[in-house]
């Protein structure tokens, strides 16, 4: 936009992208003649021009702002949907519509009547709530920015509303709404001049125009970002048009960014990127607004993870003089395996952390705070909150993109504090939940100025002038775009008045416009659009058949990011390894208790795949599974063995259990177990007073039942419980601890393990024991038989599975397992010696430093390990992964 | 060329005045006449949106409605076509054309005019223009994996286990049924959410069982019942029945008189033959136990046991006699046994109850999942589609709400309708409520029953014929009549495979239809192309099918075909992905390209594996197993050994603290390992730095690139890359600390991207994304596997024709109910059904040659099909074909001993020690952050925004007073000063709160100004004044816009810059606060001068603040 003409006029635009956009032009073409000041030019929106008009007559009403404008339709339509019981789904998105709805009704002097109105449910809805918010306007004693036209009319008619006569210049509007004719109808009788503002002369017989097509999305923006790249020079300007904004933006930041930018991927190196799109991203992704809204929003008890956060985060004072301490505080929090936070209990923190103990008092008085209030006073104690504890810039020296990102906070605590008139008072949680959608909604753009490369949504596009205009995503189904009337205006009376989107008519029409508004303001122009959308096929927009498609080659090929993916091939280096890592003696000394303490979870690994035993016992690995549920099947099985224990503990042996079955005694001495046992349970299910009960019947009966079937068997004392042992394998010694012993009539062992899960028997017999655990106690104790105990709810009549030296003495229920079957062994000595011999073996393989990567069952073994980022077993045998469902069945 | 077989029925479907459901085998051009039929109707539309096509799939849509547009453009273009039907089409589109500018459509540059979309996307349009009736609101984003929502909801569900209200006890007994197991329950809800999509039904609707409804399901178990018996009963001879009768009572009477429990002596009761009645259904079940043996095999043996002592010869034989009669007529013995399955037609109270505590269920799951939906603003495609439902249902006449809605159809055309679904079905009835015979509103439904797919979603391949039937009714009236049409050519596959598929399917189809259980007969095609030289379809068994020996004989095939026929495409089509049987390594490693769609999922691959550890790493020092994966991952490429070294002293220390005192460490390290470990720790040291200053998708994007990750992995693990940090950005970014967690499951979901850079790659998919697709060669492997089975469901319900069948689980640890039970096989008689449609669909996409692939389970009669396998399902027809030796077992190379060796010789790949990850260019503006920290006048205070809306409104009102003058200020009274500060204010959005406060002290700057003889002075009409003055120009080198409070030229000619500062020091000591406030604003000042002595001002210039608040003004030197 040249100067000339502009000093005494007043440029009036269509979007505050394009007022911003002109300034930025006007400065640099002024900056281009060599003049080093000049005189700012008055350039600003409709809107403001309006409201400032208003303004200057001092009046008595005031124009809501457009978050109070929507919050006051929210609340409306809450209200009165509360009265039909309905309830919706998304009630921003309507109380949007119905704001646009009450625009245009104004600016097209729409009559409200219920005759036209009654077309649906929808309008003749909406009819009321239009009533109720002029009524509401009327108590708050304001207007609707859009009753704006009306109001200025009528102030310089009569007199309240001087004008000044500069000439009036209107940029980026290619037809009028009739409010706005309107008035400049009236202020050009006024001796106002008026005019649209013709673009520059670009000489537009010269503006070269051209379409590409490319494969995919992603290759339509690589295109884009080649070309300018290619064709960029100092003091030119691009315009990156985007024909549907939300789908290429993602893609196009970042393939502009390695092209362009792409330092800016480092974040330590703090670039700026040379483009702006018109939209940045919501607040809420950045990491210092999202800690903050996060302790905003805490209970008294935070998760140690929230915890560990807060103390090493940045934003906060005291880093920098505790980080030693803060460390040790919390890996001692992680060793004790704390689970949540108690903020009430900071005092008990040690001495060298009072900045943090400072900090943490600060949010639990915040976390205490339950009034309600005004939602401007909670914007302030939000904010006070916060800074109290050193937010945002904690001890570090500010950064630009910290100031950014605070100012646009401001914007959302500003907006909040609006609302005390609209919603009244509010409960922290309202407010923080409103406080939350404004960051949302809030775009941050994470530079101050803007850039020689914008990126605009096409709708917005119109009235931007640039040297070179990229258009990405001109296809069929964008150019022209859908229509989308407004669903509470009836759509008859939207398109006898050509409401804007209203109908495929006013659509192309709009299209077009912008396109040849393109063809006469800039140099160049291109046309781009992908052929394929994901799978489907997407056709080039029908309006740019006159341009011709020119072949990519025309832009150079290589993308700067291929200089840092050069083939994999000629990079990547083979190593080879030792697959042994002996163990020293230095080692065995260190770990000797701790692997004596793994016992049969050792072996267990090893026989799994040696190299999970290595990650698990020498690299002293734990992979992390994320409980899904607060109380697991591991936590339900630990209830149940704990009851028994403690049952058998009192019963001693079989006879006592007949006795009191026999006295109908055996209920209540289950149930005082249970009550017993479940004092340990964890704190999380504390609260959950209904579920502990079930959980407690369920174990009264599945014991009940389950001891109700030993009752059956030959008699028995019982010899140890929770026994404990230590085994030695080849020099390796483990502790087994085993559930239960029972001295059977002939003096010899039978050794139980209660089992809540599946049972596989199987396991015990190949050669590497996939479960060695009581395999390993029949070693050492050479018990008369080893048997699960399957306490687990079925219909069927509790019982074992096992294998025994003579089933005879046993008198179970049921069969054994025929330990012949499986592994050809048909004496029980021969069967311990067997499994001696495998499990010192193992042992052996351990204590040899093997570290294999070899999965006992490569699907199910690699699914439940957990080290498979580090055993990177998927890039040699992606099978593993692949066939594990089959396996089943097969 | 001679006319086409199905010719007529093809001229027939364009008729524009008549409704028809045209059934279109495989290959049959049903997509050309479907746009033929658009075509014609766009020729009579009044405007085009009068017409609506639906289609199953977008891509459905995009294409058809590009070939209308392309018809369009051709006969724009005036060349007449040469084949026949190209000849048809293009006369069709030229008369739209005619219409087109007759009309002023613009057809052609408004696509979107033609309304050719997927239900899915209709049903949003309708919703779109019903906010209120649909229930949304606005239009939320759709969630494509609502998994994750529907698992809080289960979760949230859960938690009301301790409501003290009913949904508390409810939910409690549902956790006793489910062994009070939380995870359990979480699954059964997810799976009751997951197939919400049906709870529209009717039935569903009160969430209260009553007596009614019991008669209601149990009336309709009855029917069933009933009908089963009927069937048996008409094929009993009715002479057998009565011999049977008297021999049954016999056998009864005598087991009777013996001691032995058995349940046949009941027989002796037996008066009549059964009547085909549940009421009698004892009698049956006795009665099939009495012919059949346990195991469902006819008696071969009558003894005594079951009522036939060797005494009465005469009996036996009589009973010998029936039992070979019955062996005779086909069918029986099978029905008789499976009358042992039949359910007596009664809920038991357990069973009635947890029905309805299910049942009451849901509309609680409802509201929570609303509630879910809401709080992230976004839904699933089910609640659009019953939004749509209930937008279109609450209205009597739904037609004239679409005319309100600006879519009046005319013509609706539904494309692929045998997959259809209840829900869909019900919005077709819907939107042709009121429609008349003759009124010129026409349905055009399209599909071929044969290739009904998708019950997984619900389709109904039943409603089809339905439709044939009954044309569309509702409520008994027929509101749209529809005359079927058959088409029988196929233009697709050559001769022979038309020939093999009308031999295999005619044998294993079906003879006889059945709405309810979806059973079609096959009716065969007619090819129209010749038949090709060698056999049509081949047959491949192999042995093992815990080898590659499958996969690998694939591969070979493939090569051949590619190195025989390079032109001809390939597709490997499987029913389920783990079929594949790892077919994909095999040819990574044959390097044959190839294009997977959604087969692998992005969990599996390990440049996806390192870049979650690299994430989880980033996230958190204490992840010591993932900071051990990202020390070993190429980029690093640490050895296991200096892995060991590094760590294994230190089990509890974080992996970044070693690192970061190598002193203590390092140097135990081989050479090459420091070195990789220095290298690395620098990049760590400033991502770990600057971790928080940007989302963490980013962050770990600069991690990756900075360390070397894309020079780590290939083409495909680029784009891998790009999947995950895209869906990383969208789940992750601005979301906290729990959600890292979650997304490893998201990634179990998301499948690697099925980009290939070759131009005829191998195409692998299921068969169900092949549908409508073709092929040259089609290889369908994995035929002797079978699927895996689901596990139990909370409620089970199949739609039963236009009824509802539903039974409750079972208690765990109980066996299932009978009802359930007998649910269960309906499903699977279903679910066999569709099997062979699904082998039919896939073995349809092959123009010249099909191959098959399969193994068989040797068990105690010889081989066979392992049972529910697809091959099972065609093995009537295959049985003789079967090759007898393996063709392929010697040219199998079993690798995986080979295969085995390299996992245990530890080989891995990583960038060499002296790489260097090249810097990257500069920004193209030349620009280099200075990296030094501005300093920025900001302060992180925030304490309500009072201040600033009184400064904004003080500032209008100086600049108002020098406009005009101060007199008229000063005259002004009190009230009406307060009421322009207060309208300002507000407009400045001040909270109401404030207002009095913020008033009190605006009139007090105005008093102090008025009084103050240094602020009249500023206000005087001096020469060259303005107030808010807007100067440009270049500060440090960068144009920046700035606004000055006021300035003017004084008596002595000298320039005044005066910025107002309208704020209050409350504490003590002014003076300091002025000095500083002098130092704070210097520079800001000193700018204000530069630029006016650029604008040409030559005079002197002085700077000052004016504070109203202190009446203070100073003068900065
Ligand atoms: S994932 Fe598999 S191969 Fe890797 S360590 Fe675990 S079991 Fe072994």
């Amino acid at each position: 936009m040249s100067v000339s003409g502009l000093e005494n006029a007043t440029v009036i635009t269509v979007s505050s992208q394009l007022a911003r956009w002109l300034l930025y032009s006007n400065n640099k073409s002024l900056a281009s003649t060599g003049k080093s000041a000049w005189e700012t030019p008055n350039i600003g929106t409709l809107e403001s021009w309006l409201k400032n008009l208003w303004d200057s007559s001092w009046p008595s009403k005031y124009v809501v702002s457009k978050t109070q404008s929507l919050k006051l339709w929210e609340t409306i339509i809450e209200n009165d949907l509360r009265l039909s019981d309905t309830n919706l789904l998304q009630l921003e998105g309507l109380a949007q519509s119905a704001a646009k709805a009450y625009e245009n009704i104004k600016l097209y002097s729409i009559p409200t009547e219920l005759d036209s109105f009654a077309d649906s449910l929808e309008s003749e809805t909406f009819l009321r709530w239009f009533k109720e918010y002029e009524e509401k306007l009327e108590d708050l004693d304001a207007i609707d920015p859009s009753e704006l036209f009306t109001y200025v009319y009528d102030g310089i008619e009569n007199g309240q509303i001087v004008l000044t006569k500069q000439p009036l210049i209107f940029s980026g509007f290619f037809e009028f709404n009739p409010a706005l004719k309107q008035l400049t109808e009236f202020l050009s009788d006024q001796g106002v001049s008026i005019s649209k503002s013709q673009p520059i002369e670009n000489n537009a017989s010269s503006s070269l125009a051209q379409t590409f097509e490319s494969k995919s999305i992603r290759e339509e923006c690589q295109l884009c970002a080649k070309y300018i790249k290619k064709n960029y020079k100092p003091g030119k300007t691009f315009g990156i048009v985007l024909c549907d904004y939300f789908k290429y933006k993602e893609i196009l930041s970042k393939e502009l960014t390695t092209e362009l930018s792409p330092r800016y991927t480092f974040p330590w190196l703090e670039e700026e990127t040379p483009f702006n799109f018109e939209s940045g991203s919501p607040l809420t992704r950045e990491p210092i607004i999202q800690q903050a809204l996060s302790i905003l929003s805490s209970e008294q008890n935070i998760s140690l993870e929230t915890f560990t956060e807060f103390l090493h985060s940045p934003f906060y004072t005291g880093l920098d003089k505790e980080q030693e301490f803060r460390r040790k505080i919390d890996r001692d929090f992680h060793q004790e395996k704390r689970l949540r936070i108690d903020l009430g209990k900071s005092d008990a923190f040690p001495p060298t952390l009072p900045v943090l103990k400072k900090n943490l008092k600060t949010w639990f008085l915040f976390v205490r705070d339950n009034e309600a209030r005004p939602p401007s006073v909670w914007a302030r104690i939000f904010s006070q909150t916060l800074r109290r504890m050193g937010w945002p810039n904690g001890d570090r020296e500010t950064n630009l993109r910290t100031t950014l990102i605070y100012e646009t906070w401001i914007e959302c605590l500003d907006a909040l504090a609006s609302l005390d008139h609209i919603l009244g008072l509010q409960t922290k949680q309202q407010a923080w939940t409103a406080l939350k959608r404004f960051a949302e909604n809030k775009s941050f753009q994470a530079q101050r100025k803007n850039k020689p490369i914008q990126i605009v949504d096409f709708t917005n596009s119109a009235g931007m002038q640039f040297d070179s205009v990229w258009t990405l995503g001109a296809n069929a189904d964008t150019l022209p775009a859908r229509s989308m009337p407004n669903p509470f205006i009836p759509v008859k009376i939207q398109k006898k008045l050509k409401l804007p989107h209203s109908s495929p008519e006013w659509e192309l029409e709009f299209t077009q416009n912008i396109l040849s508004q393109f063809r006469s303001q800039s140099k160049t122009i291109v046309f781009s659009y992908s052929l394929w959308d994901k799978d489907i096929a997407v056709r080039k927009s029908p309006l740019l058949d006159q341009y011709s498609d020119k072949a990519k080659s025309s832009i150079s090929s290589k993308l700067s990011k291929q200089d840092i993916q050069p083939k994999t091939e000629s990079i990547l280096e083979s190593f080879e390894e030792s697959i042994e890592i002996p163990i020293l003696e230095k080692e065995i000394s260190a770990k000797r208790k701790i692997w004596s303490r793994a016992g049969y979870r050792l072996i267990k690994n090893q026989s799994n795949c040696p190299f999970k035993a290595f990650a698990a016992h020498r690299l002293d690995l734990d992979p992390i599974s994320v409980p899904e549920t607060d109380f697991e099947e591991s936590e339900r099985g630990i209830l149940v063995h704990n009851a028994l224990e403690s049952v058998w503990n009192d019963l001693k042996n079989s006879s006592k259990l007949r006795d009191l079955i026999e006295n109908d005694q055996l209920s209540d001495l289950i149930k005082n177990k249970i009550d017993e046992v479940s004092e340990k349970i964890s704190i999380s299910l504390k609260n959950q007073v209904h579920f502990i009960d079930l959980e407690k019947k369920r174990v009264g009966l599945l014991i009940e039942k389950w001891l109700e079937a030993e009752d059956l068997r030959e008699s028995f004392e019982i010899y140890g419980l929770e026994h404990f042992e230590t085994v030695n394998l080849a020099g390796l010694e483990l502790n087994v601890r085993v559930d239960r012993i029972d001295l059977l009539n002939d003096g010899s062992q039978f050794i139980i393990d209660y089992k809540t899960g599946a049972v596989n028997t199987t396991d015990w017999f190949q050669e590497r024991i996939q479960e060695p655990q009581l395999p390993l106690y029949a070693v050492k104790l050479k018990p008369a038989g080893i048997a699960y105990a399957k306490v687990v709810k079925d219909n069927k009549a509790a019982n074992f599975s096992y294998v025994s030296k003579d089933p005879s003495n046993l008198q179970l229920p049921n069969a054994p397992t025929s330990f012949e079957k499986k592994t050809g062994i048909s004496e029980w000595e021969h069967l311990l010696n067997y499994w001696e011999a495998c499990l010192a073996s193992l042992a052996t393989n351990f204590l040899d430093g093997k570290t294999e990567i070899d999965p006992f069952r490569p699907g199910t073994t690699c699914k439940n390990c957990g080290f498979q980022s580090l055993c990177r077993i998927a890039e040699t045998n992606l099978e593993a992964f692949l066939e594990d469902e089959d396996n089943e069945e097969l | 060329m001679t006319a086409l077989p199905d010719a007529f029925q093809r001229q027939l479907a364009l008729d524009p005045s008549r409704s028809f459901i045209v059934q279109a085998p495989a290959g049959s051009g049903k997509t050309e006449l479907l746009i033929q039929r658009f075509l014609k109707l766009l020729g009579y539309a009044k405007y085009p949106e009068q017409i609506l096509a639906i289609t199953f799939t977008r891509k459905a849509a995009a294409e058809m409605k590009s070939r209308i547009l392309a018809a369009l453009e051709s006969a724009e273009s005036g060349k007449v076509p040469e084949s026949s039907h190209e000849q048809l089409t293009h006369s069709l589109a030229e008369k739209v054309l005619a219409q087109d500018r007759d009309k002023k459509w613009n057809l052609k540059e408004n696509g979107s005019r033609l309304r050719i979309q997927t239900i899915d996307s209709f049903c949003m349009g309708l919703i779109e223009q019903m906010p209120l009736l649909s229930n949304l609101g606005g239009t939320p984003a759709i969630d494509e994996d609502a998994s994750t929502l529907y698992k809080e909801t289960a979760i949230k569900c859960l938690e009301l286990a301790e409501s003290e209200k009913p949904v508390g006890e409810t939910i409690r007994k549902t956790l006793v049924r489910l062994d009070n197991s939380k995870r359990d329950f979480i699954n059964k809800i997810v799976g009751l959410l997951n197939k919400r999509s049906e709870w529209f039904l009717p039935f569903f609707e009160s969430a209260e069982l009553t007596q009614d409804d019991k008669n209601y399901l149990e009336g309709i178990l009855r029917k069933i019942i009933n009908a089963r018996l009927e069937s048996i009963n008409a094929i009993f001879p009715d002479n057998v029945k009565i011999k049977l009768t008297a021999l049954a009572s016999f056998a009864g009477k005598n087991l009777a008189s013996e001691s032995r429990e058995n349940e046949l002596k009941q027989l002796s009761e037996l008066k009549t033959f059964p009547s085909p009645d549940s009421t009698r259904l004892d009698n049956w079940k006795l009665l099939s136990q009495f012919i059949l043996t346990q195991k469902g095999e006819l008696r071969k043996n009558v003894t005594k046991t079951i009522g036939f002592p060797n005494t009465h010869k005469q009996e036996k034989k009589d009973f010998k006699d029936i039992l070979e009669t019955i062996y005779s007529i086909p069918n029986l013995t099978s029905s008789l046994f499976n009358i042992r399955s039949l359910p007596y037609p009664e809920f038991s109270e357990d069973e009635w109850d947890s029905l309805k505590s299910f049942i009451s269920l849901l509309p609680e799951l409802e509201n929570i999942l609303r509630q879910v939906f809401a709080d992230v603003g976004k839904t699933d495609f089910a609640e659009i589609s019953l939004s749509a439902l209930k937008a279109l249902g609450s209205e009597d006449d739904p037609s004239d709400l679409l005319l309100k809605a600006d879519m009046q159809l005319q013509h609706i055309l539904v494309d692929e309708f045998q997959d259809t679904s209840f829900k869909q079905f019900r919005l077709l009835t819907l939107l042709t409520s009121g429609w008349e015979k003759e009124d010129g509103r026409t349905c055009f439904l399209v599909g071929d029953p044969m290739q009904s797919i998708y019950r997984f979603r619900d389709a109904e391949v039943g409603l089809f014929i339905k439709a044939q039937k009954e044309g569309i009714k509702n409520e008994n009236v027929q509101q749209v009549h529809l005359e079927p049409l058959a088409l029988t050519t196929n233009f697709r596959s050559q001769a022979k495979i038309v020939d093999w598929t009308n031999q295999c399917f005619q044998q294993t189809f079906p003879n006889i239809e059945n709405i309810e259980l979806g059973s079609i007969p096959f009716t065969p095609s007619q090819a129209i192309l010749p038949a090709e030289d060698g056999p049509g379809a081949i047959i491949h068994s192999f042995t093992d099918p815990k080898s590659n020996e499958e996969a690998q004989s694939i591969v070979n095939l493939i090569q051949n075909i590619r190195t025989e026929d390079p032109e001809s495409t390939i597709a490997v089509l499987v029913r389920a992905r783990t079929h594949l049987s790892g077919l994909i390594p095999l040819l990574q490693k044959s390097e044959i390209p190839f294009s997977a769609e959604e087969i692998d999922t992005l969990d599996k691959r390990p440049a996806v594996l390192d870049l979650l550890s690299l994430t989880r790493a980033i996230h958190s020092i204490w992840d010591r197993l993932a900071w051990l994966s990202i020390l070993r991952a190429p980029w690093c490429g640490l050895s296991i050994n200096d892995l060991f070294l590094l760590c294994s002293e230190e089990p509890q220390t974080p992996i970044w603290d070693i690192l970061k005192s190598p002193d203590r460490f390092l140097f135990k390290l081989s050479n090459d390992g420091q070195e990789r470990v220095k290298r690395f720790s620098e990049i760590m040291e400033k991502i770990l730095d600057s971790k928080l200053e940007r989302p963490l998708s980013e962050i770990a994007e600069g991690a990756w690139i900075a360390l070397g990750g894309p020079s780590c992995v290939s083409q495909a693990g680029l784009r891998d890359a790009e999947t995950f940090f895209t869906k990383m950005k969208e789940k992750l970014d601005g979301k906290g600390t729990y959600p890292l967690r979650n997304f490893e499951k998201v990634l179990e979901r998301l499948f690697a991207s099925p980009e290939t850079d070759s131009d005829n790659p191998v195409h692998i998919m299921t068969i169900h994304k092949a549908k409508g697709l073709e092929f040259d060669h089609v290889l369908l492997p994995g035929l002797g596997r079978k699927k895996k089975t689901e596990s139990g469901r909370l409620l089970f319900w199949i739609p039963y024709g236009d009824d509802l069948l539903l039974a409750p689980l079972h208690e765990k640890g109980n066996s299932k109910l009978e009802i359930y039970q007998f649910l269960e096989s309906i499903d699977k008689e279903k679910e066999n059904l569709e099997i062979l449609r699904t082998l039919y669909v896939a073995t349809t996409r092959a123009k010249k040659r099909l191959h098959l692939f399969g193994h068989l389970q040797e068990n105690k009669d010889g081989k066979s099909p392992v049972a529910n396998s697809q091959l099972e399902k065609l093995w009537p027809f295959l049985e003789n074909q079967w090759p007898v030796e393996s063709e392929i077992t010697d040219e199998t190379v079993d690798t995986s001993d080979a295969e085995k060796e390299k996992i245990f010789k530890r080989q891995i790949r990583r960038l060499p020690n002296n790489y260097v990850v090249p810097e990257p260019q500069p920004n193209i503006l030349g620009e280099q952050s200075s990296g030094k920290k501005i300093s920025l006048p900001t302060e992180y205070i925030w304490a309500g925004n009072k201040a600033r809306c009184l400064g904004v409104t003080l500032h209008a009102i100086f600049q108002e007073i020098s406009k005009t003058d101060l007199h008229s200020w000063e005259n002004k009274s009190q009230s009406s000063l307060e009421k322009i500060l207060k309208t300002r204010l507000l407009s400045e959005g001040l909270p109401s709160s404030d207002l009095d406060s913020a008033i009190q002290v605006g009139i007090k700057a105005l008093k102090n100004i008025f009084q103050d003889p240094k602020a009249r002075w500023i206000f005087q009409n001096h020469k060259d004044h303005r107030s808010e003055y807007a100067v440009s120009g270049f500060i440090d080198n960068t144009p920046e816009n700035r606004i000055m409070d006021r300035t003017f030229i004084d008596e002595n000619n000298v320039r005044w810059i005066v910025d107002f500062k309208t704020g209050k020091h409350e504490g003590a000591n002014v003076e300091k606060f002025f000095e500083e406030e002098k130092k704070r604003y210097n520079n800001q000042l000193k700018a204000y001068e530069e630029l006016f002595k650029q604008l040409g001002e030559t005079r002197i210039i002085k700077k000052a603040l004016y504070y109203p608040m202190h009446q203070k003004f100073i003068e900065i030197v």
